[in-house]
């Protein structure tokens, strides 16, 4: 496994609830309870679930707007 | 102590039992589990043998760490020579099966011969028996185990297959509990051939830690890390059906055979979708991620699904509908099939029916269009009992395109006869490696550096990546290129054979998040509760001189180079859905042959893909077979 400095681990604490846009990578976090986020980097839009109320995850996309 | 755990010969043509001790040099050499069976099986096996004939051996371990304190260290392995692909044959699985053949005095099960009639093997505390199965052969995976409970209590633990298995179905599982499955590779064919219904095991036989509280205290240390990270809490809510979450959502599925890499509106078969259905999850021996659920559908319980399960009665077949899904999963549970090639080869069927290649005539009625649901589960059926077109299906991809003929072996989508798993990795060159150089065929489980998905920042990479070994080449995070995937193939296959070596799952290494277990915890793991003593380097020799006996295996039945491919779909037809990242993809030939070029020479292995003589004087493999065990 990775070893982890305090820091990192910091690092990781502010990032619950934090999720990765699969479309342009970048980390954004999600305002609690919400089931669906646009990307501040490039504007997909993801619906959310969540495992517990600090861990959301990707869900699936908008199917409307994947195209065909 | 782990090590003194035995090894059982059972000749089912002759009825004799011997037991052996395993040589503290072969530990050394293979530690168990995997790696020690593969030495079994080059040892016992002469080339161009029929694999559903007595001359073929079926072997059944446990890894040195199972029933240890090293957490889910639950793992059975089952090798043969497979009748599906003629290569390795080898499968793993989940449950309870091997610590109880641990704590039975027993490893390592070696099966030769054929059985007259139908038998299973009891192994008690020390002791093996061949007994009369007759009364079994016939019933499901599920109905055997409730039967030999019965018979020998509910303690016993039991591997057995089903009617897939006794009908010869080329990719019969084996199961323990309700859905632990060695599904890949046809090992429930060979038990069916030698007339082995089931092995039932009972043991009361201590394993003597060698370093007791260090080896509780660093398996806690080890579990309190595991169950922090997201991965295991999304494991253990969602199981492995959490993956579609990223690969559909993508574009990365293999959908409707080959045609798509992306099933759309697949909201009613997400992995949310389960909760309706639950009643809890439930885990292995010795496991706190508890990666799958226990569930209800037409009042069957089963467990599961798995993301295999949402492939193959999901995208691959272009069903939308979730209790397809869990219906799916519990037949070929029921029935002993391994899963993903069933859904393979459906997917592979629907789209011959939609071209016209086949036709009602030949499926007997059955419509096999997309999203037919009522035929997903008739076929399954058919193909576990070999009844009409299923029969077959049955013979897997490379025999069934030999019957069904016309072109059809141009739309089958497998690797050295064994079928892809449900994923698309056209987007994805050190996946697309991955599945054409496993040696037991198109494989998902032995190589693949699935976190190479996670677009991680290169130091991350070159922290996983560079130990025990340095890599002298330059990583890249997009998954989309080509550069050092070789290296991170390579990698992942050493890590995959440590950790079946050790008989530990695989959710507890670097497989779906580069912050699990590595060569170092395995190391310490050996140290605390065995008393082997290998460095996290010595482990990662092990891994690869394991790796080079079964490359020896599949050479010896003439696999080489021109076997280490991909089917012409993966460079001719580009992705046509998903984000606009993996849009228009295909594999790159001419990348593709420097990948394979790059990858021989970092194994130490000529242009044809064959060990040279240095590389086996290194691993000190050129004198196999030695016939030590």
């Amino acid at each position: 496994m990775v070893k982890k400095r305090v820091s990192d681990r910091e690092k990781e604490k502010s990032r619950i609830g934090e999720v990765r846009c699969l479309n342009c990578f970048a980390r954004y976090r999600v305002p609690a309870r919400a089931d669906r986020f646009v990307c501040p980097e490039c504007g997909w839009e993801w619906r959310v679930s969540w495992v517990n109320p600090e861990l959301a995850k990707i869900r699936g996309p908008m199917w409307e707007k994947m195209g065909p | 102590m782990p090590l003194n755990r035995k090894i059982g010969y059972v000749n089912l043509s002759t009825g004799e039992i011997e037991v052996k001790p395993i040589p503290r040099e072969l530990r050394k050499k293979f530690i168990g589990g995997r790696g020690l069976d593969m030495y079994l099986l080059y040892n016992h096996t002469e080339p161009g043998i029929d694999a559903l004939g007595p001359d073929n051996v079926a072997i059944v371990s446990a890894g040195l760490l199972s029933a240890t304190l090293s957490s889910a260290s639950a793992r059975t392995h089952v090798a043969a020579k497979s009748p599906l692909t003629g290569a390795v044959g080898s499968t793993n699985m989940g449950g309870f099966f091997a610590p109880e053949m641990t704590w039975a005095g027993f490893h390592h099960l070696l099966l030769k011969g054929q059985a007259e009639e139908p038998v299973y093997i009891w192994v008690n505390d020390g002791k093996i028996e061949i007994r009369d199965a007759s009364h079994l052969w016939g019933l499901s995976t599920r109905d055997t185990q409730h039967a030999l409970h019965e018979e020998l209590g509910p303690e016993v633990q039991v591997l057995t297959i089903g009617p897939a298995g006794e009908n010869l179905v080329r990719y019969a599982n084996v199961m323990n509990g309700m859905k632990n499955a060695g599904g890949r590779s046809g090992m429930g064919a060979v038990l069916g051939s030698k007339g082995v219904k089931a092995i039932a095991a009972r043991g009361t036989m201590d394993v003597e830690i060698k370093h007791p509280e260090q080896a509780l205290e660093y398996d806690y240390e080890v579990i309190k890390h595991i169950s922090g990270t997201k991965f295991a809490q999304i494991m253990g809510k969602y199981g492995t059906m959490f993956i579609q979450s990223v690969t559909n959502s993508t574009g990365l599925v293999r959908t409707q055979n080959f045609q798509h890499n992306q099933l759309l509106d697949a909201e009613p078969i997400e992995c949310e979708n389960i909760e309706d259905y639950t009643f809890g999850t439930v885990g292995c021996f010795g496991c706190i991620i508890h990666c799958r659920h226990r569930y209800m559908v037409d009042g069957i319980y089963d467990e599961g699904p798995e993301y295999t399960s949402q492939g193959a009665f999901g995208w691959e077949v272009g069903c939308n509908d979730f209790e397809t899904v869990l219906r799916g999963n519990h037949l070929v549970n029921h029935y002993g099939l391994d899963i993903l090639e069933t859904g393979s080869m459906m997917g592979w069927a629907f789209e011959l029916y939609e071209k016209g290649i086949l036709t009602d005539k030949d499926t007997g009625g059955l419509k096999l269009e997309w999203g037919n649901t009522d035929s997903v589960l008739e076929l399954i059926r058919q193909i576990a009992f070999r009844e009409g077109i299923g029969d077959v299906l049955a013979e897997g991809p490379l025999r069934a395109a030999a019957k069904i003929g016309k072109d059809s072996l141009k739309y089958n989508i497998q690797v050295k006869g064994m079928s892809n798993l449900h994923s698309d990795e056209r987007p994805t060159p050190a996946l697309a490696l991955g599945i054409a150089t496993g040696t037991r065929g198109s494989d998902h489980l032995r190589s693949r550096p699935a976190i190479d998905l996670y677009h991680l920042p290169v130091p991350v990479l070159e922290q996983v990546y560079n130990n025990p070994v340095k890599y002298e080449g330059k990583f890249t995070s997009d998954y989309r290129d080509y550069e050092g995937k070789p290296w991170q193939v390579l990698w992942q296959e050493m890590m995959y054979m440590a950790i079946d070596c050790a008989g530990v799952c695989k959710y507890h290494c670097v497989f779906l998040s580069p912050n699990l277990m590595n060569f170092e915890h395995i190391s310490k793991f050996l140290h605390y509760n065995t008393g082997l003593e290998l460095s996290p380097r010595e482990v990662w020799d092990v891994a690869e001189r394991c790796y080079n006996i079964e490359r020896m295996f599949n050479a010896r039945e003439g696999f080489s180079r021109k076997d280490d491919t991909l089917v012409d779909r993966y460079f001719d037809e580009p992705t046509t859905r998903g984000l606009d990242i993996v849009r228009g993809r295909t594999i790159d030939r001419e990348k593709f042959k420097g990948m394979i070029d790059e990858y021989y020479e970092l194994h130490g292995w000529d242009e044809n893909g064959l060990p040279t003589p240095a590389t086996l004087e290194r691993l000190g493999l050129d004198k196999e077979p030695s016939h030590i065990l």
